[in-house]
């Protein structure tokens, strides 16, 4: 189970630009918990993406998975950010996936195929050949052929076009069972497909917590 | 769980009111480049000395916290220490002779005059940030450079490019944060020897590279998109007290630089 205790962080500590970005977090993530994060700019959803992501070390409180600490090393935790380009290391989409990890042809045609793509066509292709939906695909390819425990999307539909978008939200509906993902998002259209529970950010707080219609619904109404 | 990418405050402004504040952008830049120019061109200790003078009466004069003074890594000041001892050998007088052996701290002196010279350049960029909206250099330059349009110069296209470039920087750094996180989750080895470090800088460095020249191009085609870069924007210039004062104080400054 990943645990937030009282997570807060503030940038910039002790400077002038000292801003506080979260504040007294409390959350706890079931393995295999699916969970969409909502809430208006500024209000904290990137911060607690490269927190859950290990990225970034809380100013207050601690995060732990299982009860230890959350760890990159140890392969526990993945991210996938909106510019997928930035995310493409190498030049193929086969080379890019193998990207950091000892893993034979089979691991990689496998973990393309688990984001839709077909291998046979995609193996050799050039990551600058692909397209804006493709390119975000072979990046999700990338960080679950590390096999995480935890994997957080940043704006993982921003931007993309309808068949685009369709095939990506069939890829996050059908991620591994036991995988926890949390999906940092403006976009709640396709919510209820990709996630159970939804979280609502204001001010850095947690202002909703709940399952995905519910929580939509109250917004709505609001 | 480790730390995110260094945040950057280099040259990032500190909202505030002092004289420094107050001062027209232009006589900000007038003055970063005449101490700047003299000091470079004349670097000697007693001119150096004038300008740290002036550096320390505006960074008094700014009231900016010294929480806002960017911290250097210890790394870098490893690095700074190595390169004295490298200077250290290469002698020079004066000479000191001991037991027999004569030890030049000739390098060793010009290395401390070039680093001190670089501080105080530094010194004046970072009270230019601090104290200066990135929204005021680009008519500011634009008066600047007006005497330049009788010789033809392309004035708006290099005012523009100067501004564009200022402003991209935080867009650069922030995707260098990406970069560095995508490399840091895809790649979580800590690199063990030089080849994987180089292997690991190239990564980062090539990401960056084709990341600011995809920036480029889409802010040259944005531009075309808007018909071009059209005149920079010519404000009314007022100055004030503190910018004659300024003035005053730098032409002073470097007539001494030149004397001395």
């Amino acid at each position: 189970m990943l645990v937030l205790d009282g997570v807060g962080h503030v940038y910039s500590a002790r400077t002038p630009w000292a801003h506080r970005a979260l504040e007294n977090v409390n959350l706890q993530l079931q393995d295999g918990a699916r969970v969409i994060v909502v809430g208006p700019n500024g209000s904290g959803k990137s911060t607690l993406a490269w927190i859950l992501a290990g990225l970034l070390t809380p100013s207050e409180g601690e995060v732990t998975l299982d009860g230890g600490p959350l760890s990159i090393e140890e392969s526990h935790t993945a991210m996938a950010f909106q510019h997928a380009r930035l995310q493409l290391l190498r030049p193929t989409v086969g080379e890019d996936v193998r990207f950091g990890l000892d893993i034979d042809e089979a691991a990689v045609d496998r973990a393309l195929t688990d984001v839709g793509l077909d291998p046979e066509r995609f193996r050799t292709r050039r990551i600058d050949q692909l397209s804006g939906g493709e390119q975000r695909r072979v990046a999700l390819a990338g960080v679950l052929a590390r096999r995480p425990r935890v994997l957080v999307l940043d704006e993982p539909l921003a931007g993309l076009d309808a068949p685009s978008r369709e095939s990506l939200v069939q890829v996050l509906g059908r991620l591994p069972a036991g995988l926890t993902t949390l999906v940092v998002t403006h976009d709640t259209e396709d919510a209820e497909r990709i996630a159970d529970r939804a979280l609502v950010l204001g001010n850095g707080h947690i202002t909703a917590d709940g399952t995905v219609a519910d929580v939509l619904r109250t917004a709505a109404v609001q | 769980m480790t730390t995110a990418a260094t945040e950057l405050h280099f040259l990032r402004h500190v909202p505030g009111n002092s004289p420094v504040h107050r001062m027209w952008a232009g006589t900000k830049l007038l003055v970063v480049a005449g101490i700047g120019i003299a000091v470079v061109a004349e670097p000697s200790w007693l001119s150096q000395a004038v300008a740290a003078a002036l550096l320390i009466a505006a960074l008094l004069a700014c009231r900016v916290p010294l929480s806002a003074v960017p911290r250097v890594p210890v790394w870098f000041l490893y690095l700074l220490a190595f390169a004295g001892f490298i200077a250290l050998t290469a002698g020079g007088k004066p000479e000191v002779h001991f037991n027999g052996i004569s030890l030049g701290f000739g390098g060793l002196i010009d290395w401390l005059r070039f680093t001190t010279l670089t501080v105080i350049v530094l010194g004046y960029a970072v009270v230019l940030g601090w104290t200066t909206h990135l929204a005021d250099l680009s008519p500011a330059l634009t008066r600047l450079f007006a005497p330049f349009r009788l010789l033809r110069f392309p004035v708006d296209e290099i005012v523009a490019a100067v501004t564009l470039c200022v402003r991209c920087l935080p867009l650069l750094v922030d995707e260098l944060r990406t970069l560095y996180a995508v490399r840091r989750l895809r790649h979580p080895e800590v690199p063990t020897t030089i080849k994987e470090e180089v292997l690991n800088l190239h990564d980062l460095l090539v990401g960056a590279l084709v990341s600011a020249l995809r920036r480029a191009r889409e802010m040259a085609d944005a531009i075309d998109g808007r018909g071009g870069v059209g005149p920079a924007p010519k404000l009314p210039v007022r100055l004030r007290l503190p910018d004659y004062v300024a003035l005053l104080l730098t032409a002073g400054g470097i007539t001494l630089i030149v004397i001395l």
